[in-house]
């Protein structure tokens, strides 16, 4: 019975996007959304297995039970906006696909019990994606794309090693976690960089703040809520910490997660465009998710731990994130919008009584009490610093028309409150938030908000103009330098290529002259030679049967 | 009738489809469309009979005597039913393709019998069962392409078309002195399960067989495009846009490469093959193709070339899955016979259906055309994608089975040769992908035009072999899928099947 609801969380979507193909129009969304009703189920009731008709097999680790519930949420509530914030474009079909293939994908990718259907799903939603970036058609939208593509293509193909080089080693393609043997060392670093670009990894992060800022709020909701954890999920799947990794694997991650934790933030805050900052803001948050997934691969955190602090993280940011970017096309007046977006932002700072509080909880109980345990409490000051400003950014857009797209903002605010609760065990979890010596630790960037993000507010116009793309900003000048030199090289490869080619060609030629000794034939002529053949094939034929 | 006559009744039913059709004046268009459709219909009925009967476990040979010990020999297995079924679907939805191609053409008696009797070439060549038969028909379709390449008649036509013949006819006198060699110095040139010389009992010696194996690969290597053999391939583009899809895509290119397996496998054999070192060289040879078709393909601004190129580089995965001496890599090679097929054929009926409908034939004017060709294009993005090797499109599978192939014979180079290779291909069709659907159309194109996209019988096709393309992917663990047909083959070759 279970089974056949993981199949359906993958196949729901897929129906959808065919009907969105065929030309159903605006009638599609509240179709959308009620294609993640499936997978929803499916994350409630997690356990169970199914054989897909084309082979291959589903099943979900509990695991992934609160990302999928996460995703659900988010793609319904993305669905909701979508009717008012494309339906009516001029690409709204195109963009109705791309909208059904990124969540058919990402269902599919959670639900998938073996290797080969992972990467299928993994590699549907990325260059389903592309689209989604690409929606808008403007010069950002276009070179956003383009940026992105590149890096997925790459990383597509680094999975694709990693999976099959784990796959010839372990004689099948089940996941490591199942198999229980560790992957190569090849395929683990080629795993993290399949991953790492997904999930923002620094350096690989550079198509993530562009990418965001492009694509219509309500893709960039599902992109950054439920989309990015694609990467954590596939190194938990492919490279599980359990059963050990090649050596500086876990550091590499652990620096990276740290400078994107805090570079990210800190960027973010002198950003001038709303989703950008939000944008920087979930490299930010995805920063935590590595360095706690590094900390489990270097021994430094319990696998399990790690693990189910990374599981209530999915939920918890996937919601809070999700909301924030509806919230830029919320369609509701202003002070309703910045007041209802407080609440996720307040939960991502850690804000007692919070789905934050419960994860950020989680993630330092699993560090123990050592220097990233309060690296990860130090954080919650840099996230207050790029929510202030985001509110403050929030605050100065321009309210969009209203329609459905307010339920499913309203929605996604109101299910970021409620739901992660259910994930930690309990109230007493979230009620332990409010003794005193905790308190003031979790009250403490809440409060450093209000007097430092005062001033960051003030000094909005003070802030240096930071460049969306940091580093690939950095790349370009880069580039530019040996830029010559690469046409260069590239132009004169395909002019020897070229040359070579035509040397054949020109042989070619001068031997059919030297055949032939004159003009060659029209093909009018040739029928006399097809005339002969054939009767000289049939003549064959009917020795042969007389 | 009688199964044993199954074979030969193909190849003639393919040949007296071409006869008829010279034979029908050139206005009764729609009599000669009817009978066209028929003989592909028919075709396709009796490769259809044949494979069921190959698959309850018949095994069916024609004999013809034809010179003293080498008869002319047709025989069903599954790698020739493998071709013969791809090349028989293809056809039927090729001819459609060009009955709305050429509406408006010139000379069309001529071009669909033609046309009729390259299929009937590709189909000898299929089901040929030892060398000589295979020689005749190769043979046959170098002499019965040429007037398609040529049709339009124009000094280019002929110039390309002449260009095409001192190739193709240098391959096929290779091919004719291998054929020789080999019947003289052994005696016979039957293709056999596990490789006739393998299985001898007194072979020539080891010298002797390597230059043999060397003038035979040369041979086929010209059809197979090889590098440096490849110079026709992108001339020949001057054809028109159907002959380009199903002769110059599948049906040339793929004699030539099914002659390489052939060579390997039922001649040389496996384990002859190894004793003799004689594959390294043509993976080596294979692996040169695939980087240089690639390069080349890069800077190609016609459409055309470009996917010519680009089939250069791709048909070149099949020498190289053969050639890696591991059963899951030929699984790889032999799949994507089909799987190429399949892809190229989509790419190039989208090529031909945008230049006949806008004129369009250069990538730099195609801005927007998405717009204008949702339906062309979405194929097209999707053979292209395919062509990358991302899933869930048959191009994966191919690059999944020839890399775990290589991973598991100890020969990590070619996993990185295909992920490079893929590399290349993303840079030459992404942008096309772009393009097409996010650049801003051209000032005053029509953006949608009223009605259809274009003819049904120039967009319908693309559209059915894209769904191919993926359904291939999806089904792959299917019996009847082409993964499950090359299965069983390797299964024949190698004796065992081991699937990662």
């Amino acid at each position: 019975m279970n089974g056949d609801l993981l199949l359906a969380a993958a196949l729901a979507p897929l129906a959808v996007t065919a009907l969105a193909a065929l030309g159903a129009g605006r009638a599609v969304w509240p179709l959308f959304a009620l294609a993640a009703l499936p997978a929803g189920l499916a994350a409630a009731f997690p356990d169970g297995t199914a054989d897909m008709p084309a082979g291959g097999t589903l099943r979900l680790d509990p695991d992934f039970a609160p990302a999928l519930a996460a995703a659900a949420l988010i793609w319904a509530a993305a669905a909701v906006q979508s009717r008012d914030s494309v339906g009516g474009d001029a690409g709204e079909r195109r963009y109705a696909v791309f909208f059904g293939l990124a969540m058919t994908g990402n269902f599919g990718l959670l639900v998938a019990g073996e290797m080969v259907a992972f990467y299928v799903g993994f590699s549907v939603m990325s260059l389903a994606v592309f689209g989604l970036v690409a929606h808008k058609g403007s010069a950002e939208a276009r070179r956003a794309a383009w940026v992105y593509i590149w890096l997925a293509v790459v990383g597509e193909l680094a999975l694709f090693a990693a999976i099959l080089l784990i796959a010839t080693a372990h004689d099948g393609t089940s996941f490591p976690t199942i198999d229980g043997t560790p992957p190569p060392e090849a395929a683990a670093w080629l795993a993290l960089i399949g991953c790492g670009i997904k999930a923002g990894l620094v350096p690989l992060h550079v198509w993530l703040p562009l990418a965001h800022p492009a694509a219509p709020a309500p893709a960039s909701a599902a992109l950054s809520g439920a989309m990015l954890k694609a990467g954590v999920v596939g190194l938990l799947l492919l490279v599980p910490p359990s059963l050990g990794t090649p050596a500086g694997f876990g550091e590499a991650m652990v620096v990276a997660g740290l400078t994107g934790t805090f570079a990210g933030a800190l960027y973010g805050t002198a950003q001038r465009d709303l989703k950008t900052a939000l944008a920087y803001s979930s490299l930010s948050q995805m920063g935590l998710a590595i360095t706690a997934l590094g900390a489990a691969y270097a021994g430094l955190a319990p696998a399990g731990a790690a693990a189910a602090a990374l599981a209530l993280f999915a939920i918890h940011h996937g919601l809070a994130k999700g909301a924030l970017f509806l919230g830029a096309e919320s369609g509701l007046p202003r002070g309703a919008t910045v007041a209802l977006m407080a609440v996720p932002a307040l939960a991502l700072t850690g804000f007692p009584l919070t789905s934050g509080y419960l994860s950020k909880t989680a993630f330092t109980d699993a560090l123990g009490a050592g220097p990233l345990a309060q690296a990860i409490t130090v954080a919650g000051f840099a996230t207050a610093l790029v929510m202030a400003r985001s509110l403050r950014l929030a605050w100065s857009k321009k309210p969009s028309p209203g329609g459905w797209r307010a339920t499913g903002f309203v929605g996604l605010v109101l299910a970021s409150v409620a739901l992660p609760a259910f994930w930690s065990g309990g109230p007493e979890k979230l009620l332990s938030g409010l003794a005193p010596a905790s308190l003031a630790v979790a009250l403490a960037p809440s409060a450093f908000a209000l007097a430092a993000g005062a001033l960051v507010i003030r000094a909005r116009l003070a802030t240096p103009p930071a460049p969306p793309g940091d580093a690939l900003a950095l790349g370009r000048a880069a580039a530019g330098a040996v830029r010559p030199a690469l046409v260069w090289g590239a132009r004169s490869l395909g002019r020897a290529a070229e040359r070579l080619d035509a040397l054949s060609g020109a042989l070619a030629a001068g031997a059919a002259r030297a055949l032939a000794g004159r003009p060659a034939e029209p093909p009018d002529r040739w029928v006399g030679a097809g005339g002969a053949l054939v009767a000289t094939l049939l003549a064959a034929g009917l020795a042969v049967l007389i | 009738m009688s199964p044993a006559w199954l074979p030969l009744a193909i190849v003639a039913t393919t040949l007296v489809s071409g006869v008829v059709i010279f034979l029908t004046p050139d206005r009764m268009v729609r009599t000669r469309s009817a009978l066209n459709l028929l003989g592909a219909v028919a075709t396709l009925g009796l490769v259809g009979l044949l494979v069921l009967r190959v698959s309850q476990g018949g095994s069916y040979a024609t004999r013809m005597p034809f010179l003293p010990g080498a008869p002319l020999v047709l025989q069903s297995d599954a790698l020739s039913l493998l071709f013969c079924g791809l090349s028989a679907v293809l056809w039927l939805i090729t001819t459609l393709y060009a009955v709305g191609y050429l509406r408006h053409g010139a000379h069309r008696p001529r071009f669909f019998g033609f046309f009729a009797f390259c299929v009937s070439a590709t189909m000898g060549v299929a089901l040929a069962g030892n060398l000589l038969t295979f020689l005749v028909f190769y043979e046959m379709l170098t002499i019965s392409t040429y007037p398609l390449v040529t049709h339009r008649g124009d000094a280019a036509s002929l110039r390309a078309g002449r260009i095409y013949l001192a190739y193709t006819l240098g391959g096929g006198a290779m091919l004719l002195l291998g054929t020789m060699l080999l019947y003289a110095l052994h005696g016979s040139g039957d293709f056999v399960v596990g490789g006739l010389l393998s299985q001898a009992e007194t072979r020539p010696g080891d010298g002797a067989l390597t230059l043999v194996f060397a003038v035979l690969i040369a041979g086929v290597g010209v059809k197979a495009a090889l590098v440096p053999l490849h110079g026709w391939l992108p001339v020949a583009m001057v054809a028109p846009a159907p002959v380009s899809a199903l002769l110059h895509a599948v049906a040339v290119v793929k004699a030539g490469a099914f002659g390489i397996v052939r060579i390997v496998y039922d001649l040389f054999g496996q384990t002859l093959a190894e004793t003799l070192h004689l594959l390294p060289p043509l993976s080596v040879v294979a692996a040169a193709t695939i980087l240089w078709g690639s390069i080349r393909a890069l800077g190609q601004d016609d459409l055309k070339r470009r996917l010519a190129y680009s089939t250069v580089s791709q048909v070149s995965y099949i020498a190289l899955g053969v050639s890696l001496a591991h059963p899951v890599a030929a699984l790889g090679g032999i799949i994507h016979l089909v799987h190429q097929g399949i892809m190229k054929i989509t790419l190039f009926f989208c090529a031909g259906a945008i230049a006949e409908t806008t004129g369009i034939k250069k990538i730099s004017d195609m801005d927007g055309l998405g717009r204008r060709m949702p339906w062309t294009m979405g194929a097209f993005t999707v053979a292209a994608i395919g062509m990358i090797g991302l899933p869930p499109t048959a191009g994966f599978v191919t690059k999944w089975y020839v890399s775990s192939g290589a991973l598991e014979s100890g020969q990590t180079w070619v996993m990185v040769l295909m992920l490079v290779s893929s590399g290349f291909n993303a840079a030459y069709f992404l942008p096309i992908i772009r393009r097409v659907w996010f650049a801003d159309p051209p000032p005053g194109t029509l953006l949608r035009p009223k009605g259809l996209e274009a003819s049904p019988l120039l967009f319908g096709p693309p559209v059915v072999t894209a769904a191919l393309t993926v359904l291939a992917a999806l089904f792959a663990e299917s019996q009847l899928s082409p993964l499950g047909w090359a299965e069983a083959l390797v299964l024949r070759e190698f004796g065992f099947v081991e699937t990662p």
